[in-house]
C-alpha cells in the first residue's frame, strides 16, 4: 500500500513540475522583455530550460524499477533545484514590480532556505551510499546543527534584513550588510560533504563526480557576488545534476558488468550441483533394481528418489508454486525425517489459507534449518507447527518452533547466509517478507508474509 | 568492421570538435550579447545550456564500458543534436549580429540537412531496441535510407537553385515545389510513429518512443509564430535525454532480473547440496528391512561406507584429482555390477592422473555407456577407460563394445542427452576442455575428453 501512495506522489510531483514549467514558459512569454537587460533574458530563458531537463530526469528516475536508498535523495535534489530555477525565473520577472511585493519576499526567504537544503539533501544522497563509512555518524549533528541554525537565519532576515531587503515602496532587491553571511551555511555543508567524499570515495570517477557537484556551484556561486546580475549558479547547478544522472547510468553498467561476471561463476556451480543429486539418484536406481529385493525395500528406495527428484525438479521452476504442493513437500520431508527420528519429531501442518503462492521450497528450506538446530543439541522433542493464514491484507505461513533448543534461541536475530537468499527471492518473486521473533512463552516464530492485494505500478 | 576498435578515438575526436566549437560559438557571442534580439538572448542562452547537456551525456558514453548498438545510436542522436545546436547558434549569429543573408541560407540548408538522417537514426534505435531483424524490418530500413537521400540531395539541390524556396532579404520565398522537400521528412516521422505504435514490445517503450516523436512535432507547431527553428532543434536534447532515460531504465530492469537470477542459482545451489545425515539414516533404514538378498545389503553398505569417506569430495563444485574421480566410477560400477552380474565389465588404463576433472565427469559417460551401451545387449559388454598424457593435453578415452546409437538421429527426448551437453558447457566453461561422442549402430561408442593442460 504504502507502494501505491508513494507512487502516486511521484506522478503528482512531476506532473507539478510540467505544470510549472508550462507556467514559467507563459510567464516568460507575457513578461515585458524589451524592458529587461539582455542579461537577465539570459538567465531566465536558461532557467526554464533547466526545468524542463530536471522535469525529464525526475520522469525518468521515478519510472525507473530499481530503487535503492538514495533514490528518492536524489529526485529531492533535481526537485529542489527544478524549485530554485522556478522561483529565480519569478524573481526577475517581477523585481521591481511594487505589486508583487509579497512574492517577492516570499520566494527570497524561499530560494535561500532552498540552497541550505540542497546540499543537505545531496548529503542525505552521499549518506545512503557511505552509510557505515567513516565520519559519517560523527558528521551528523553538525550537518543538522547547520542547517537548522542556517533556516532560522534566513527565516529571521524578515525581520532583521541581514542577509537582503525587499523595498516596500518599489520591490526592488537589494543586499543586506551581512550578505555574505548567507554563504556560511551552504559553505559549511559543502565543506561537510567534501571531507565526507574525500574520506570514503575510492573510485576515481565517483569522487570527481560528487565534488563537482558540490565545489562547481559553490565556486559559481562566489563569482555571483562579483558580478551581482549573472545567476548562473543554478544552471551550472542543474548541468551538474545531469552529471550525476549520467553518473549513475555508468554505475548501472559497471553493475551489469559485476553481476555478468558473478553470474557466470554461478552457472558453472549451478550446473555441478546439480550433478550430485544425480550420482545420488543412479546409485540409488542401481541398488532398488538388484534382483531379488522386495516390494518394501524397493519402494523404500523409490520413495526416498522421489523426494530427492521433488527437490531438483524445484530447481528449474522460476515461478512461485502453490502454497499446498510446497505443504505436500514439506510432508514428504517430515515423513523421511520421522523415519530417522520417530518421535523426536513432531510437525503438525494446519493450512487454513492455501489460496496463494510462494517460491518454491521457502517453507522446505526454513522447516529444515529450524529441525538442524534443534536436534544438534540434547535429545528433546521437536515440537513446531506450520500454519497458514489470511491476516490484514497479507497472506502468511507461520513456522512455530514451540520448544526450542537453547542454541535455536540464540540464533533468533542472526540471519544465515541461506535465509538472506531466500528473503531476497521471495521480495522478488512476490513482494513477501520473512520475520523470526522470540515469543515470551518461549517459542519461536518464524513468519512469511506476502501482501494479498498485488501491487500496482501505476508508471509503465 | 567493429564498432569497439574504434570508440575511443571515434569519441575523442568527436567530443574535441564539440569543445571547440562550443569555444568559438561563445568566444563570438558572449560579448556581443548585448546586441542580441530579446528572442535571440533567449534562445541562444538555452541553446547554450542545451548544447551542455548533450555533452554531458555524450561523454558519459566515452566513459561507458557496455556499448551496445543501442548506445551507439543514442550517441549519435546527442552528437547530432549538439550539432545542430550549433548550426542553430549561427542562425541567431546570421540574423541578430552579421546580418548575412549567404550565411542564413547556409544554415537554413544545414538544418534541412540534419533532420533526416536523426530520423533516420531514430529509426534504426526503433528497431533495435524493438529486436526487428527479419525481413520487414531491412525493408523499412531501406525505404528510410531512400527517402532521407531524396531528402538530402532535393536539399543541396535546392541550396544551389532554389527551386522550392529561396531567400528575399532575411524572409524566404516558397514556391510551387516547396512541398517536395517535406513530404520524405512527413514519411520519414511516419514511419517513426508506425513503428513505435504497431511494434513496440513494452508499454514503457511505446510512450517513451512516442513522446520522442511528439515532443519535435508539438514544439515544431507551436515554434511557428515565431518563425525560427531554434525550438524544434532544441526539442532534439529533450528527446536525446528520453533515450538516454530508456537505456537507463532497461540497465535498471536488467540488474534487477540478473539479481533475481542470481538469487535462483543460489537457492538452486543451497537445494542440492546433499543431506548426508538424513541420507544415511534412510539408507540403513533400507538396508535393515526384512527379505533384503545378500547382493543388497552389500550394495548399500559399500554405498554407505563411501559416502561417509566421500561427501566433502562430491559435494565440492570446483575441479577434482582425477584420482578421486576414478574412485566415484568404481563405487558406481561396484553397484552396477551387483545388478548386472557378470553382464558388465569395466577395464581401466590409466597411467595418466596427474590432472583434475570437472566432478561426476567421467562417472557420467561410463553411466551412459552401462545403461544405454552395453546393458542393452544380451551377451553384455565392456567399457574400457584410457588415459593418456600429449603433449598439452589429457586425454580420456572412454570406449564400449555395446549397441552404439545413430549420433545424426534427431536430439532424443531422453534425459541423458541433457546430461551429457551439460558436462560439455561444464568441460568448456571449468576447464578450457572438449568432449567428442563417436557411434554407429551395432558397432559400440567412443567418447573422447581432452583437458588442456595448464
Amino acid at each position: 500500500m504504502r507502494q501505491i501512495r508513494a507512487n502516486t506522489v511521484e506522478i503528482l510531483t512531476a506532473v507539478l513540475m510540467a505544470a510549472s514549467c508550462a507556467l514559467a514558459i507563459l510567464l516568460i512569454i507575457i513578461a515585458d522583455l524589451p524592458v529587461m537587460d539582455n542579461q537577465i533574458i539570459v538567465n531566465i530563458s536558461g532557467d526554464a530550460f533547466g526545468m524542463i531537463i530536471c522535469t525529464v530526469i525526475f520522469v525518468s528516475i521515478s519510472k525507473d524499477r530499481l530503487r535503492n536508498t538514495n533514490t528518492r535523495a536524489f529526485l529531492f535534489l533535481l526537485v529542489f533545484e527544478h524549485n530554485l530555477l522556478f522561483w529565480d525565473i519569478l524573481g526577475w520577472v517581477f523585481d521591481g514590480n511594487a505589486s508583487m511585493i509579497y512574492l517577492t519576499e516570499f520566494l527570497n526567504h524561499f530560494m535561500y532556505a532552498l540552497l541550505i537544503l540542497m546540499p543537505y539533501t545531496f548529503w542525505m544522497y552521499i549518506y545512503g551510499i557511505y552509510r557505515d563509512g567513516r565520519l559519517m555518524e560523527s558528521l551528523r549533528i553538525p550537518m543538522r546543527t547547520v542547517v537548522v541554525i542556517g533556516l532560522a537565519a534566513v527565516a529571521l532576515n524578515l525581520v532583521t534584513g541581514w542577509y537582503f531587503t525587499i523595498d516596500p515602496d518599489t520591490g526592488i532587491y537589494t543586499r543586506g550588510y551581512a550578505f555574505f553571511m548567507s554563504f556560511a551555511a551552504p559553505g559549511l555543508e559543502g565543506i561537510f560533504c567534501s571531507v565526507t567524499i574525500l574520506a570514503n570515495e575510492k573510485e576515481l570517477r565517483r569522487k570527481v563526480v560528487f565534488l563537482a557537484y558540490v565545489l562547481i556551484p559553490l565556486l559559481s556561486a562566489v563569482m555571483q557576488v562579483y558580478s551581482y546580475g549573472t545567476s548562473l549558479q543554478y544552471q551550472t547547478m542543474m548541468l551538474m545534476l545531469v552529471v550525476m544522472y549520467a553518473n549513475i547510468y555508468l554505475g548501472r553498467s559497471g553493475d551489469l558488468i559485476k553481476y555478468e561476471a558473478e553470474m557466470a561463476e554461478q552457472r558453472a556451480a549451478v550446473m555441478v550441483s546439480q550433478i550430485q543429486p544425480h550420482f545420488l539418484y543412479n546409485a540409488l536406481t542401481a541398488i532398488m533394481n538388484i534382483k531379488g529385493n522386495p516390494m518394501e525395500t524397493r519402494d523404500a528406495i523409490a520413495e526416498f528418489g522421489h523426494y530427492m527428484r521433488k527437490n531438483l525438479d524445484s530447481l528449474g521452476q522460476i515461478n512461485p508454486i502453490p502454497v499446498s504442493r510446497e505443504l505436500d513437500h514439506v510432508e514428504t520431508y517430515i515423513g523421511i525425517l520421522k523415519q530417522k527420528y520417530s518421535d523426536r519429531i513432531d510437525v503438525r501442518i494446519d493450512a487454513q489459507n492455501s489460496g496463494f503462492f510462494i517460491p518454491p521450497l521457502t517453507v522446505k528450506i526454513i522447516l529444515e534449518q529450524a529441525i538442524e538446530l534443534n536436534l544438534r543439541e540434547g535429545d528433546g522433542t521437536v515440537r513446531m507447527d506450520i500454519l497458514s493464514n489470511l491476516e490484514d491484507d497479507y497472506h502468511t505461513i507461520s513456522i512455530i518452533d514451540m520448544n526450542p533448543s537453547e542454541m535455536s534461541k540464540e540464533f533468533v536475530g542472526s540471519t544465515t547466509e541461506d535465509i538472506l537468499v531466500l528473503q531476497k527471492r521471495l521480495q522478488s518473486m512476490v513482494g513477501g517478507d520473512i520475520t523470526n521473533e522470540l515469543h515470551e512463552d518461549g517459542s519461536i516464530h518464524c513468519k512469511i508474509r506476502i501482501p494479498a492485494i498485488k501491487e500496482d505500478t501505476l508508471w509503465t | 568492421m567493429d564498432l569497439k576498435d574504434y570508440w575511443n578515438p571515434i569519441c575523442i575526436a568527436v567530443s574535441a570538435l564539440m569543445i571547440l566549437s562550443a569555444v568559438m560559438l561563445f568566444a563570438i557571442v558572449l560579448p556581443a550579447i548585448g546586441s542580441f534580439s530579446d528572442l535571440g538572448c533567449v534562445c541562444t542562452s538555452i541553446i547554450g545550456a542545451g548544447m551542455g547537456v548533450c555533452f554531458i551525456l555524450f561523454m558519459s558514453i566515452y566513459f561507458d564500458r557496455r556499448i551496445s548498438n543501442s548506445v551507439f545510436y543514442i550517441m549519435c542522436l546527442l552528437s547530432a543534436a549538439y550539432f545542430s545546436l550549433c548550426v542553430e547558434y549561427c542562425y541567431w549569429l546570421a540574423v541578430d549580429l552579421y546580418h548575412n543573408i549567404s550565411m542564413l541560407n547556409a544554415v537554413y540548408h544545414i538544418e534541412h540537412l540534419i533532420l533526416p538522417p536523426i530520423l533516420y537514426l531514430f529509426i534504426n534505435y526503433e528497431m533495435e531496441i524493438m529486436d526487428l531483424e527479419e525481413g520487414f524490418a531491412v525493408k523499412y530500413k531501406w525505404i528510410a535510407l531512400t527517402l532521407m537521400t531524396i531528402e538530402v540531395v532535393l536539399t543541396i539541390t535546392n541550396y544551389l537553385t532554389g527551386y522550392a524556396f529561396y531567400p528575399d532579404g532575411l524572409v524566404y520565398v516558397n514556391t510551387f515545389f516547396w512541398w517536395t522537400l517535406t513530404i520524405p521528412t512527413v514519411l520519414l516521422s511516419l514511419i517513426c510513429i508506425y513503428l513505435a505504435l504497431c511494434h513496440a514490445t513494452t508499454t514503457r517503450h511505446r510512450n517513451a518512443l512516442f513522446v520522442c516523436i511528439l515532443i519535435p512535432l508539438v514544439t515544431g507547431v507551436l515554434s511557428l509564430p515565431f518563425h525560427v527553428p531554434s525550438f524544434t532543434t532544441l526539442s532534439l536534447v529533450a528527446v536525446g535525454m528520453v533515450v538516454y532515460g530508456e537505456i537507463y531504465q532497461d540497465r535498471g530492469m536488467k540488474i534487477l532480473k540478473n539479481d533475481a537470477a542470481l538469487t535462483e542459482h543460489k537457492v538452486a545451489v543451497m537445494v542440492s547440496r546433499i543431506e548426508p545425515e538424513l541420507l544415511d539414516e534412510a539408507l540403513s533404514n533400507i538396508m535393515e528391512m526384512e527379505g533384503n538378498p545378500p547382493e543388497t545389503v552389500e550394495a548399500i553398505s559399500k554405498f554407505k561406507t563411501y559416502l561417509g569417506e566421500n561427501i566433502s569430495t562430491i559435494s565440492q563444485t570446483a575441479p577434482i584429482p582425477f584420482e578421486k574421480e576414478l574412485e566415484h566410477v568404481m563405487t558406481y560400477v561396484g553397484l552396477e555390477k551387483l545388478r548386472f552380474k557378470d553382464k558388465i565389465d569395466v577395464v581401466f588404463v590409466t597411467p595418466d592422473r596427474d590432472f583434475k576433472v570437472p566432478p561426476m565427469t567421467l562417472q557420467m559417460i561410463v553411466e551412459n555407456a552401462i545403461k544405454h551401451g552395453i546393458t542393452q545387449k544380451e551377451e553384455g559388454g565392456t567399457v574400457t577407460i584410457i588415459t593418456e598424457e600429449l603433449e598439452n593435453a589429457h586425454r580420456i578415452t572412454i570406449t564400449d563394445n555395446g549397441v552404439g546409437f545413430d549420433t545424426d538421429a534427431p536430439t532424443d527426448t531422453g534425459r541423458s542427452h541433457v546430461g551429457l551437453e551439460n558436462l560439455s558447457s561444464r568441460l568448456k566453461t571449468m576447464m578450457g576442455g572438449t568432449f567428442e561422442i563417436k557411434s554407429k549402430v551395432g558397432a559400440g561408442t567412443t567418447a573422447v575428453v581432452l583437458i588442456p593442460k595448464r
